[in-house]
């Protein structure tokens, strides 16, 4: 085939291809970040699935995605089905009680951050007959609160809460969300007092969406992460985590891990003393996620956390990690 | 840049008319290319262009000095700078952090506590893979077998951005001629290069992301799934990493062939193997070679003692594992399949000396198929303890239910081992078939398959396994 013919026809592959493909492009296209790449995206495959739905090109996409059960691919974000209903007060006056007849269904969700912790916690406790494992760590990595065209939480969460009825919620939300917002109503810049009101009201959302059925929530703060322009915009992030957790006090409790994985002298550390005092890697090379020391300073978090909102048997306070042992720099 | 991106598209569609208008002027075709190839390795992180420009130079400047140096001992002691050079700055990005950490646990058991000075460095994508064709490049120079070319060649030939990041690991002998010796722009064998693109791109979107569903909640926690899971996971892991790097290594040879450069083949149905001998004539049959000649042959290869081979194929094996990662796993791994060479070795001189005829066909694939699929399991787990846990789970996890089966896992998992199966000339029949259909037809059709490969795919496609190492 000579070059031109070449150009040609990959020319006409690519067009064909984004003509079939134009709903989806456009999605994905409003799933970027704020900025001029996102306004010409988005700008660009709105007019291309309009041609594509004017001219029916988009059916054989929509058929396709219709027989393998995943017609709502392609569909956009509207209005967020956001069931936050403010705090409950009073919160829950008593703890509630769990043993081996009455075991605790504990469920486990959030991004990629539950990864490495989840598995742990699920190992810890997978001899306690009190506690009641809802399946496995039921992680969504690249996913937050701020794309919901990635993924799209506020609808998952309430109809997981309504089919598993946890008593007992373990989440983290957020690494990914250090964004501006996006989505088909528009962009909001990360940070400005319009994008941290309706962050916190995501977050009230989330709260409530998980304890709407009576269960509790150990709400994970975001861990310190080496790079401190990402760890002053997590710092923001935490304060709407906690403050809407302590609106909820008795039924969220929130767990702060940027103190549960500094170094002696406050500061992000890639290594830290375990039980021992020994100094072990905990976090991974990208700063943010754990390794497996780190998963276990978060598993030992959340026991104390859940243990300060019920009672299990046998799930005892977790010991502190020995103190004052020197950091190790990057 | 990643080749299944709109991000890629763009960048090809621009990149492609300018490959062949500069074409008949090799000079202007080099720049073209060097810009293009720098910019798609800068678009993951500028910095790194630093470091593929240091390497180029480095080499060259070695190269050239071999080449022009007169007395053997001092060709040699330049060679061994070069070798020591590029094992160094391999060492250091990958491998530091791996021999620091080992040292400080060997430290802790004996009750030291040891600060080896951890490096936070990010690995930087496709290092191993330019620094062993650097390594060809002064090697043969060195052997005397290929004469150094100018800067700008070798630079083209090092960051060419086809293979750049994941392989082919292309020799200087089979590329660099190609770009002197401009292909001729009426006859581009388009057909073949859009079906391997596109059979590339269902290779990675379609199977691995659809194995990678099972395959990382087992792997992830292996406790919490049944025996069936986890043995499915393992074949899924199989199909999985076969499908991400073969589909790579598919899209890049089509991409090349668009260009009109033609590289050497990575992947020849490798779980039909008849032997671990056989599987590694079929896998990553670019890395492999040049285990072969850069390593296995210099050690000694097999002209040695009986024990001296085994040693040699041992060497190459654990190397050849530790290539893949810093990590004592793929060490294992790499062992694991001398251990299988070595064996098989042994087994076949002794049926050859006893006179029975070689093992049956279905029996030797069986055994070597799931051997093969049974050192994945180290391959893939993080930790020793992550392995042996999915292994034990294999003995224990019997007669509770298996959810995380799914059937879009199961026709995964069945296309990835069928497709192995496929006539020899399958491909080659197809393409012949469809290059008589006009060109523009040709674009049509490959454009309603990428909209089937998207869809297929399940969403998010998972990156790609072999860009770590």
């Amino acid at each position: 085939m000579p070059a031109g013919h070449v150009l040609v026809a990959l020319f006409i592959g690519l067009v064909v291809a984004a003509l079939l493909n134009a709903q989806g492009m456009h999605k994905q296209a409003l799933a970027q970040g704020p900025g001029i790449g996102r306004d010409i995206a988005g700008t660009l495959t709105a007019g291309l699935a309009g041609v594509s739905g004017i001219f029916q090109i988009d059916q054989p996409r929509k058929l396709l995605k219709a027989a393998l059960g995943r017609s709502g691919d392609d569909k956009l974000v509207g209005k967020l089905a956001i069931t936050a209903k403010g705090p409950k007060a009073p919160a829950a006056p008593t703890k509630p009680v769990y043993s081996a007849a009455k075991p605790m269904g504990l469920y486990l969700t959030g991004d990629s951050l539950i990864t490495d912790p989840g598995p742990v916690l699920l190992d810890k406790i997978s001899t306690n007959p009190a506690i009641k494992p809802l399946g496995v760590t039921d992680a969504h990595a690249a996913t937050g609160l701020v794309q919901p065209e990635i993924f799209n939480w506020f609808d998952y969460l309430p109809q997981q809460i309504k089919a598993l009825r946890p008593d007992m919620t373990v989440a983290t939300f957020g690494a990914n969300d250090g964004l501006g917002f996006t989505g088909v109503a528009g962009a909001e810049e990360f940070g400005t007092p319009a994008w941290l009101a309706e962050y916190a009201r995501r977050v009230a959302g989330v709260m409530d969406s998980i304890t709407a059925k009576g269960g509790q929530l150990v709400m994970l703060g975001l861990p310190i992460p080496s790079d401190p322009a990402l760890a002053a915009r997590w710092a923001k992030m935490n304060e709407i985590q906690k403050s809407e957790a302590e609106k909820r006090k008795g039924l969220v409790a929130y767990v702060d891990l940027f103190d549960k994985l500094k170094d002696a002298k406050g500061n992000y550390a890639d290594f830290l003393p375990d039980a021992s005092g020994q100094l072990q890697r905990a976090r991974s090379s990208d700063g943010i996620h754990y390794e497996p020391l780190g998963a276990t300073i978060v598993t030992d978090a959340i026991i104390d956390a859940i243990n300060e909102l019920a009672t299990v048997p046998g799930l005892g306070a977790q010991p502190a990690a020995p103190p004052g042992a020197a950091p190790v720099a990057r | 840049m990643l080749f299944p991106t709109v991000t890629f598209a763009i960048f090809f569609l621009i990149v492609l008319p300018l490959n062949w208008l500069t074409m008949h002027n090799p000079r202007n075709w080099r720049i073209m290319m060097l810009v293009a190839s720098y910019l798609f390795y800068a678009w993951w992180d500028p910095w790194l262009v630093l470091l593929l420009a240091g390497s180029t130079l480095f080499n060259q400047l070695i190269a050239v000095r071999i080449f022009k140096a007169g007395a053997p001992r001092a060709r040699k002691a330049l060679l061994w700078v070069g070798i020591a050079g590029n094992l160094a700055f391999l060492g250091w990005f990958k491998y530091w952090n791996f021999f620091a950490g080992s040292a400080q646990d060997a430290a802790g058991t004996l009750g030291i506590q040891l600060d080896p000075g951890f490096v936070a460095v990010v690995l930087p994508v496709g290092i191993s893979f330019y620094t062993f064709m650097a390594l060809s490049y002064i090697i043969d120079t060195w052997r005397g077998t290929y004469e150094p070319v100018s800067l700008s060649r070798f630079a083209v030939f090092l960051s060419f951005f086809p293979h750049l990041v994941a392989g082919p690991i292309v020799r200087p002998a089979e590329l660099i001629p190609q770009f002197d010796n401009p292909p001729d722009p009426r006859e581009v064998d388009a057909t073949r290069g859009f079906a391997l693109i596109l059979g590339g791109l269902f290779l990675k979107v379609v199977l691995a992301s659809t194995c990678a569903k099972l395959v990382d909640p087992v792997f992830g926690s292996p406790k919490l799934h049944s025996a069936p899971e986890v043995l499915l996971a393992i074949y899924a892991y199989a199909v999985q990493i076969f499908a991400d790097f073969a589909g790579y290594s598919t899209i890049a040879i089509g991409v090349a062939l668009l260009l009109g450069f033609r590289f050497p083949d990575n992947f020849n149905s490798p779980y039909r193997a008849t032997s671990v001998q056989d599987f590694w004539r079929r896998w990553h049959m670019t890395l492999s070679r040049w285990l072969r000649d850069y390593l296995y042959i210099p050690l000694g290869g097999n002209r040695g003692s009986r024990f001296e081979t085994e040693r040699n194929l041992m060497l190459t094996m654990v190397i050849g594992g530790l290539w893949h990662g810093a990590n004592w796993t793929f060490l294992f791994w790499g062992a694991l399949h001398g251990s299988a060479l070595i064996v098989e070795r042994l087994a076949r001189g002794r049926r050859t000396a006893a006179g029975k005829p070689p093992m049956r066909k279905w029996l030797a694939w069986l055994i070597t198929f799931n051997f093969v699929c049974f050192a994945w399991i180290f391959f893939r787990a993080e930790t020793f303890g992550q392995a042996l846990s999915v292994i034990e789970r294999l003995f224990t996890g019997w007669g509770q239910g298996s959810p995380a089966i799914s059937l879009g896992v199961l026709a995964a998992v069945a296309t990835g081992i069928g497709i192995q199966f496929l006539p020899v000339n399958f491909w080659a029949d197809f393409q012949a078939r469809v290059s008589r259909f006009p060109y523009y037809a040709q674009g049509a059709a490959a454009g309603f398959l990428l909209m089937v490969i998207n869809v297929l795919g399940p969403a998010g496609v998972a990156p790609f396994i072999y860009f770590q190492f």
